[in-house]
């Protein structure tokens, strides 16, 4: 086990190393000029001396590896940097959004699993026949539909049947719960369904396995009754992949919710990515990606280890 | 060609959902193949005396707050979903079939390299990728086609296709042919390609059709961000762009047809991969 935990680890962090040099450098191409774009969006002319004295403030006109070099460091203190656009520190910008990305990810797992796991089991069980189609229909239309013109379609069912929309500013949880979940709600639901539509297919195929499997049959010949039989003896085993997959889309969604913020007018991480990118704000840039990808790699690796904590021949594998 | 034939029969009897999908798939590239020619409008031209107009014998899907023609901007925008995605697909997955096939073959020194360069890429999650290199890249059309914007969709796919590959040529070359070759002194190019290729084309199908699906969705959600694909160019995430409740209530067709081409192409990829894979391989489908 000892030996399997280094060896995850080390792959952790030089997963992480290359993401930072991948993104760093990757950023650097761009072709626009950060000093200038914001001297020109202040109203100003681009006058070169103020151009160079925003630049050397930028700390643009260092060589690149130094750049990267007192990124990194600063990313092993805790410390992105600040904003080029606002000039404020990236680990305030980002934690004053992360707490809607966070809640919507969490709601929307919930509804995905809890919509997910029904559904994958009656698959299994009625293999081949109309319930099986259906779910698969489902789960076909949860991976195809476009969230951006799901949530328009949703906004407007409700605002044409109830006469209410969410309101456009954020509520804050302890003023009016009610409100701030009322939200997040409708975005939980169809990023939800998009994510139930792949925890259910793997839970299908998993459940498929394990009903073929020696245990099972002894357990029907022995007369345990169906359901008992199903929810104790199937499912436990079944699950597993199911929870490694809604896992890692979590750790996906702290990222991917790129597209749903911005139709739900969500003011979360996503959105910040989208306003980083169009205003050439590497250091904000480099720093959400970071925190994706850490996010990502460390939710994999607990799973990594969750799994080959319960199940011994995972370790034995590798 | 008559084998073609026997197996597309073979398919449509065995997979009828399938066969809908390929049928709306060829219908769509045909719509954006020939749309200078079918549209009814210039999908660019600006038409102010019939702003906003509900569907009518004229603009058969209503016309948007410029005047222009929806249907023509549909197909037009076919044209581009089209072309973008299958050649994106296309290169993804011919770029992870490499990488995983390298991998496998080779091992050693050069599969852990590659495992950690799409580890690397994977924690960039897709969509933050997809984002990035759109944004960093910028536009460079050839020949009606964003170069860049291909790229942007095509290579954040590579890890999932290559990792998938991968696992599949490992047993591939645990097969005893392959040994014969090897024994037989064939070079290691002329074992992958006449030994294991062969045999890993199904997978390979049934990833580049899911490739496409992601694409069509991918640059819809990067034109709607207003990274991808940009105007005049007409494209279905672009029409949808900046759209909220208020043009849904007052103008649906704006809303509705886009939208529905959008769900409709990526949905028809996803059955035919499902319909492609059970044809290919049942095991494959537990």
């Amino acid at each position: 086990m000892n030996a399997y935990l280094l060896k995850k680890t080390l792959q952790v962090l030089v997963t992480l190393v290359g993401v930072a040099l991948l993104i760093f450098f990757l950023l650097r191409v761009i072709p626009g000029d950060i000093a200038a774009v914001k001297l020109l969006a202040n109203g100003g002319s681009l006058d070169p001396q103020a151009l160079q004295a925003e630049r050397l403030r930028l700390g643009l006109n260092d060589p690149l590896w130094m750049q990267f070099l007192q990124w990194v460091w600063g990313l092993i203190r805790l410390d992105m940097g600040t904003s080029m656009w606002t000039g404020r520190p990236v680990t305030v910008e980002i934690g004053e959004r992360l707490g809607v990305t966070f809640e919507v990810a969490v709601l929307a797992s919930i509804a995905g699993a809890s919509i997910a796991v029904p559904m994958g089991v009656f698959a299994a069980l009625y293999r081949g026949q109309a319930q099986d189609h259906l779910v698969r229909l489902f789960t076909v239309l949860g991976i195809s539909l476009p969230s951006f013109w799901l949530g328009l379609l949703a906004q407007t069912a409700l605002l044409q049947t109830f006469g209410w929309l969410p309101p456009v500013e954020a509520v804050s949880i302890w003023k009016d719960p009610w409100g701030h979940f009322g939200q997040l709600l409708l975005p939980a639901l169809i990023v939800g369904w998009r994510m139930s539509a792949v925890v259910a297919r793997m839970l299908r195929s998993s459940m498929l396995e394990v009903l073929q499997e020696d245990y099972v049959r002894t357990a029907k010949a022995k007369g345990v009754p169906k359901w008992p039989m199903i929810t104790r003896h199937a499912m436990r085993n079944a699950l597993l992949p199911a929870v490694t997959i809604l896992g890692l889309e979590f750790a996906f969604l702290l990222g991917g919710l790129v597209v749903t913020e911005q139709v739900f007018n969500l003011n979360g991480v996503g959105r910040l990515l989208v306003q980083a990118v169009a205003q050439n704000d590497y250091t904000l840039t480099q720093g959400l990606v970071m925190m994706f990808a850490v996010s990502f790699v460390l939710i994999n690796f607990l799973v990594d280890l969750l799994y080959a904590a319960l199940d011994p021949r995972v370790r034995a594998h590798r | 060609m008559i084998k073609i034939a026997t197996q597309t029969r073979l398919f449509a009897i065995g997979h009828p959902l399938g066969m809908v999908a390929m049928v709306f798939i060829l219908l769509m590239l045909m719509a954006g193949l020939l749309a200078p020619v079918l549209a009814p409008f210039d999908p660019t031209a600006t038409d102010t005396s019939a702003i906003l107009q509900a569907p009518s014998a004229a603009h058969v899907m209503g016309t948007d707050e410029y005047g222009r023609d929806i249907l023509s901007r549909i197909m037009h925008g076919a044209r581009t979903a089209m072309l973008l995605a299958l050649s994106a697909s296309l290169l993804g997955s011919l770029t992870g079939a490499a990488i995983g096939i390298a991998s496998a073959y080779f091992g050693g020194w050069l599969d852990a390299l590659l495992q950690r360069l799409m580890d690397i890429m994977l924690a960039i999650l897709l969509i933050v990728f997809a984002l990035v290199l759109a944004a960093v890249l910028k536009h460079r059309m050839v020949i009606g086609l964003d170069l860049n914007l291909v790229l942007a969709v095509a290579v954040p796919g590579i890890p999932k296709v290559a990792r998938v590959v991968r696992a599949a040529a490992l047993s591939v070359r645990s097969m005893p042919y392959i040994d014969a070759a090897q024994a037989a002194g064939y070079s290691p190019l002329r074992i992958i390609f006449g030994h294991m290729a062969p045999n890993l084309l199904a997978p390979v199908l049934v990833l580049t059709t899911a490739f496409a699906a992601q694409a069509i969705l991918l640059e819809a959600s990067l034109s709607y961000l207003g990274v991808g694909v940009v105007e005049p160019t007409p494209a279905w995430g672009l029409m949808l762009s900046g759209l909220g409740t208020q043009v849904f209530v007052e103008a649906p067709w704006m809303v509705v047809f886009p939208g529905l081409a959008v769900s409709l192409t990526v949905f028809s990829f996803s059955l035919l991969g499902d319909a492609v894979r059970d044809f290919m391989d049942p095991r494959l489908r537990l």
